[in-house]
């Protein structure tokens, strides 16, 4: 299925759960803020949620820089 | 969302005060009354860096009358490319003075309070307790799990604010009204994962951008003005140049402000950050050599590979003579590359990002290697003096 990850097109195998995307970026679950369709997960849904085809997806993740 | 003033009038201003904040009496909004309520403000900023700086500067031109500023580091040249609080002269003093004196020439009228210690667990909640409100402008995982964690026990909104490159955040965290730090970001990312401004660079009026937001919410949140940041996590990107707004929620799971809470008290934050992981300690043990000895070892001609693990533009600015170029996020695809015959040397700009390097390494059987403590750093200040720091 394709989704769209920070306005980029990205293809994932049915069924694919947020934190296997967050793996695939190279983002520790829990260490990014995933908004999905306009709505942002907290920690524990974004744990849950299995994506779906067309899903747009924004991925901030934590910096700690000041 | 609305929320009431934070804090109550001062009696009075004086003929000075009324002369100097004209052009705040005269907004409807903030008028009289939201002035008396800034001079009673007590707020304090977590580092007088990128961000502490513009941020100090605006509370105390807008005429907070209590700022205390926590800082143990001194000023270093790199640090003026942003940290406009602190100016040429400065070079090598305490940032928490240097901080003090910009202030007062600003405005006088502000009381000043120096923390001049590295703030931790065993000190953080005597130190916050004094204040209103805690303005946030570290440069580490571990301050700021330590600041919310602090915050959300003492019941304090922490305004928060951070910084990479071209792209900043901004939120305010109060676990009363809303989420708090780790109901975003309940887990720090891997050690070596996100490089540190000093590490990944920052473009300096970055500070600037996310400073303005934190010090505006400050003011509303000091003054029961506007809608306060508290749910909202602002996402700035300078190259864009957008401002994104996303709504974020409590999460009832949060481990300190959820239902069943598994932190109660503060917590070892160096241990939940770590500095370096595991496999990178395991790797470096017994495998890391000073520049003094890479020194020895070139000299003498010993057969080695030596690799520079950073990014093409700090190997612009400085090298170790002799190496090569492999970036480390390029290694896995590069061990193919890599000598059997000869021992492998990594180095990086600290030393840190190449003991990960290193522990992908001794992963691909390449059981010889060993890195460079201290990294190009080190060599520039113990071998060749000539070369420069950044």
């Amino acid at each position: 299925m394709l989704v769209t990850v920070n306005g980029e097109q990205r293809q994932l195998e049915e069924g694919a759960v947020v934190p296997a995307l967050l793996g695939q970026l190279g983002l520790r679950p829990g260490s990014a803020v995933v908004e999905r369709n306009g709505v942002a997960l907290t920690p524990s849904e974004a744990a849950a949620t299995v994506l779906a085809d067309g899903d747009v997806l924004e991925v901030v993740r934590a910096v700690a820089g000041g | 969302m609305s929320l009431p003033p934070l804090v109550e009038p001062a009696a009075e201003l004086s003929v000075d005060e009324v002369r100097r904040y004209s052009r705040h009496l005269i907004i409807p909004d903030v008028a009289m009354d939201g002035q008396k309520r800034l001079k009673q403000a007590r707020v304090l900023a977590v580092g007088a860096g990128g961000l502490g700086s513009p941020t100090l500067m605006y509370l105390a031109a807008a005429g907070v009358g209590t700022l205390g500023v926590v800082d143990f580091d001194v000023v270093d040249e790199s640090n003026l490319q942003r940290q406009v609080i602190h100016g040429q002269s400065d070079i090598g003093r305490p940032k928490a003075e240097s901080a003090r004196d910009s202030i007062r020439e600003i405005n006088p009228l502000v009381t000043v309070i120096l923390h001049e210690d590295r703030l931790d667990s065993s000190n953080v909640m005597e130190i916050f307790a004094d204040y209103d409100l805690i303005v946030d402008g570290t440069d580490n995982f571990a301050t700021r799990y330590l600041v919310n964690d602090a915050c959300v026990l003492l019941g304090k909104p922490y305004v928060w604010g951070s910084i990479y490159r071209f792209d900043g955040q901004a939120s305010v965290f109060w676990a009363e009204y809303g989420p708090c730090y780790r109901c975003l970001y309940p887990e720090p990312p891997p050690p070596g994962m996100v490089p540190s401004c000093a590490e990944g660079g920052v473009l300096g009026v970055l500070c600037a951008s996310i400073g303005s937001i934190q010090t505006t919410e400050a003011i509303k949140l000091l003054t029961g003005i506007g809608d306060p940041l508290v749910g909202r996590l602002m996402v700035y990107d300078a190259l864009e140049m957008s401002y994104r707004a996303i709504r974020v929620r409590k999460d009832p799971e949060c481990p300190i402000c959820g239902k069943n809470p598994s932190i109660t008290e503060l917590i070892d934050y160096e241990a939940f950050c770590g500095v370096v992981s595991d496999e990178a300690q395991q790797a470096a043990a017994g495998s890391t050599i000073t520049a003094a000895e890479l020194s020895g070892m070139l000299s003498a001609g010993d057969p080695i590979e030596l690799v520079d693990v950073r990014e093409p533009a700090e190997w612009e600015i400085v090298r170790i003579p002799g190496a090569r170029l492999i970036p480390k996020g390029d290694l896995p695809a590069h061990l193919s590359e890599l000598p059997q015959d000869r021992k492998i040397v990594l180095y990086c700009k600290s030393g840190v990002r190449s003991a990960e390097a290193l522990a992908t390494l001794k992963g691909a059987g390449f059981a010889s290697a060993v890195h460079v403590q201290g990294g190009v750093t080190a060599w520039a200040t113990q071998v060749d003096k000539t070369l420069p720091i950044y």
